[in-house]
């Protein structure tokens, strides 16, 4: 479950913080730990950059 | 003196036996005799030169330590002195007042709501766990990073997934906070709360 604190369920997550807890759900699912970590770093990097370019 | 499984040998409980007493077995187990046995189903952790053996649970519920444990609970009720407080545990939790705050307070002067509200969150650390008291958990919120939370995302997982979003040594969190300046707050309890510095991205 995701809830932003001060609201109902689900309302109003947007940005890295929705990206963050998106993520930390995948972790919790991976079934396959191994490497995890590098995964994950991968993941917010290209978020990273993804964000970047549409900000360009 | 047997050991009857491998390290990250997956057990299931009632019929597979992990270890006798020449061996400290923890974790979730029962004992039939001299041998234990898996409650869950689990993953076996040797550790220790081979002497200490582990049972973790695959998944379950939160089970309260004493010393050290950071929690994230709602408030659901209020008493005449604290709060009763959701840990997403089957053993409830109490705060009592004089945990809440530094300053001491007069019960018949202040009303309690005002200082926590039904339904706030609170970031708290476990101070007691004793099963012979109507509340067994007993929390306080007298340190510094702990207390009332506001803002942010709650993220709710499995209680026995917490330590691989840690990471080991905290490199998972980390991670968060050095790229994207958010800080992530992982409860024990499987409740984690999501703060960023820029939250719409």
């Amino acid at each position: 479950m995701v809830r932003t604190v001060g609201s109902g369920l689900g309302v109003g997550i947007l940005g890295d913080e929705s990206f963050v807890a998106r993520v930390i759900k995948l972790i919790e699912s991976e079934s396959h730990t191994s490497g995890l970590t590098d995964r994950v770093r991968s993941i917010v990097t290209q978020y990273r950059a993804r964000k970047a370019s549409s900000k360009s | 003196m047997p050991l009857y499984v491998s390290d990250k040998q997956i057990v299931l409980p009632g019929g597979d036996a992990v270890a006798t007493r020449d061996y400290n077995v923890s974790g979730s187990i029962y004992w039939d005799g001299d041998v234990a046995y898996s409650a869950v189903v689990g993953l076996i952790n040797i550790r220790g030169g081979e002497r200490d053996v582990e049972v973790i649970p695959l998944s379950g519920i939160y089970k309260p330590r004493v010393g050290g444990d950071i929690v994230i609970g709602y408030v659901v009720d209020i008493g005449l002195t604290g709060w009763v407080i959701d840990i997403k545990s089957p053993y409830s939790a109490y705060l009592p007042v004089q945990e809440a705050t530094l300053k001491p307070i007069d019960l018949t002067a202040v009303d309690l709501k005002n200082l926590l509200g039904i339904g706030d969150i609170v970031l708290a650390r476990i101070i007691d766990f004793n099963l012979t008291k109507d509340y067994p958990v007993t929390l306080t919120l007298k340190e510094t990073r702990l207390g009332r939370i506001e803002g942010g995302t709650l993220v709710e997982i499995d209680a026995s997934k917490v330590a691989r979003v840690i990471g080991r040594r905290g490199s998972m969190v980390s991670i968060f906070s050095e790229e994207l300046n958010c800080d992530v707050t992982v409860g024990q309890n499987g409740r984690v709360w999501i703060r960023c510095r820029d939250p719409g991205g």
